[in-house]
């Protein structure tokens, strides 16, 4: 059961963006809109987070099962 | 009126709200203890978000997010990285937790721990030490609305009073309407919160430099240094940023109060649904990291710098929208202090004073006996001896986060024993506390609490592979079935 839910490794993106990333962010440039790119950075990881658990999700043949545990 | 007067009557007018909205939402429920700990297990996805965003952006971590911005500069940002992490895992770990608990009839960490392992010495261990680093939040909880109050009625409203406030509408409406009203409260918690910080997001910005533009570039050419690590601080590098992360992602889904919400779901979609959407309340955290870094430049030698994102906003706004703030900070300091509260009761009424307890009525009057209790232990020490604790509260998170192994591998692997649970836990508690007590927390700039993890998995894993019988693996794996619902 659990070999069948590959897509759940997509639920270390925040992991590989705020832990791997961290040497390749560091950094005050390159400027984006004027924002420092670690801050940058930072914003773009907040907002893969949801959309990374949302993909894992879709394709987690346990999430979109009927049920869904719910024993009514 | 003044603009004491005027803060002070909406501050009052939203508290008796609060009281109203909490005890309301018990209307037509059972009156036993799964109802009143874990909400009868039957939040919608709805519900379930307000109270976990309710629990976890606290008038603290925005006081704190402000005040280390100002501080430190980037290494604020650990809490994104934490908070995104432990939403992940959340997705996977969460459902697990609930299918055991609902399968059992469990309500807390130490039940689940003391029913895994069939051992009651776990149970009451795993009670004992959760509320030793628990009873500090809630009284840092307590200090921080008093914080939030008394500067947003203009010292309208003393601390101590603004204390005893918080303690007595928290508890009113927690002792009777458990986790539930938590959640309804969160309702008016979250809108204000959403709200205020929105507003404040766009303006303040926006009177002092003209927009976030004016803002990157003034801090740019005056304090570089605060938007890279380890920012203005000494050692906060990118080594700690990152054992922080681990930790206390691993920390937040095994957190007590976050835990008891996971156990409030209806269903094991509804928590996964919940891991979707709860990380985009983040982006809100923004606004108080970026205005404590900004309040260097309006309000430079701050003596407490908690107080950065209010000294901004008083600057601001009229005295109307500077009180909602202040009921938004209140509302935020109260919803967790009341889970909090909520958590530590249920696991003493299971797990230590109702352990040869059967009936479930008694063990629901024992929780709400300490859930009392406790709320009166946090106000003494916040209005008599408010440093004690709060310098215990620094490793409370790397403290309860030793929970972790013993709950994921007791859910995932049946040859984890008893004698290894304990052994695990007790050597990573131990770990933590004499790095921090010996001064070494961080250690080579790695967080303590990382070390402890480490200690606590070798032992737990150790010990229970010298231990274990056949019989204990059998009657494990009968009671892990079935393991992901």
């Amino acid at each position: 059961m659990q070999g069948r839910r590959r897509s759940l490794w997509l639920l270390l993106v925040p992991f590989v963006i705020f832990i791997v990333g961290l040497p390749f962010a560091n950094h005050i440039h390159p400027l984006i809109f004027g924002v420092p790119f670690f801050t940058f950075w930072m914003l773009v990881g907040v907002v893969c987070t949801p959309l990374a658990i949302w993909l894992a999700a879709l394709f987690d043949p346990l999430y979109g099962r009927r049920n869904n545990g719910r024993e009514r | 009126m003044s603009n004491a007067a005027v803060a002070s009557t909406i501050f009052i007018i939203f508290m008796i709200l609060t009281v109203g909205f909490g005890l309301l939402s018990v209307r037509g429920r059972q009156p036993n203890l799964s109802e009143w700990s874990v909400g009868g297990r039957n939040f919608g996805s709805v519900l379930l978000w307000v109270l976990l965003a309710g629990e976890i952006y606290t008038a603290f971590s925005y006081l704190g997010a402000a005040g280390w911005g100002y501080d430190y500069g980037a290494p604020i940002y650990y809490e994104f990285a934490y908070l995104a992490g432990g939403y992940a895992l959340g997705y996977f770990f969460g459902p697990l937790f609930w299918g055991y608990a609902k399968k059992h009839g469990l309500v807390s960490v130490s039940d689940m721990g003391a029913h895994r392992f069939q051992s009651k010495t776990l149970g009451v261990l795993m009670a004992l030490i959760t509320t030793i680093f628990l009873i500090p939040y809630v009284q840092l909880e307590i200090t921080g609305m008093g914080l939030v109050v008394n500067q947003m009625t203009y010292g309208g409203i003393d601390l101590n009073w603004a204390y005893v406030i918080s303690f007595v509408v928290a508890e009113s409406f927690i002792l009777i309407s458990g986790l539930r009203g938590s959640a309804w409260v969160s309702i008016l918690k979250d809108s204000t919160v959403i709200l205020t910080v929105i507003v404040i997001g766009i303006y303040v910005p926006y009177h002092f430099f003209g927009g976030y533009g004016g803002l990157f570039e003034r801090l740019l050419h005056t304090h570089p240094q605060v938007f890279t690590l380890p920012g203005n601080s000494p050692n906060l590098d990118s080594w700690w940023f990152a054992s922080t992360t681990i930790v206390n992602s691993l920390g937040y889904i095994v957190f007590p109060n976050v835990f008891a919400a996971y156990l409030g779901a209806q269903a094991a979609r509804t928590i996964r649904t919940n891991s979707i959407f709860l990380p985009f309340y983040q982006i809100l955290l923004f606004v108080p990291m970026l205005l404590g870094m900004a309040a260097l430049l309006v309000v430079p030698h701050l003596k407490d710098s908690d107080l950065a994102l209010l000294a901004l906003s008083i600057k601001a706004f009229p005295a109307w929208f500077v009180g909602l703030i202040g009921v938004a900070g209140a509302l935020s300091a109260i919803v967790p202090m009341a889970v909090f509260m909520l958590v530590i009761g249920t696991m003493w009424g299971r797990s230590i004073l109702g352990i040869s307890v059967e009936s479930e009525t008694t063990q629901k009057r024992l929780s709400q006996l300490v859930t009392f209790l406790v709320g009166v232990i946090a106000l003494i020490f916040s209005i008599a001896l408010p440093s004690t604790l709060v310098r215990l509260s620094v490793i409370s998170y790397e403290g309860i986060t030793q929970l972790a192994p013993v709950l994921i591998l007791g859910l995932l692997w049946r040859g984890m024993t008893a004698k290894g649970a304990i052994g695990g836990f007790i050597a990573g508690i131990i770990v933590v506390v004499i790095l921090f007590v010996t001064g070494h927390d961080p250690l080579f700039g790695i967080n303590g609490g990382l070390y402890g993890l480490v200690v606590n998995t070798v032992v737990g894993v150790a010990v229970s592979r010298a231990t274990a019988t056949s019989r204990d693996l059998e009657e494990a794996g009968r009671r892990m079935v079935p393991q992901q619902p």
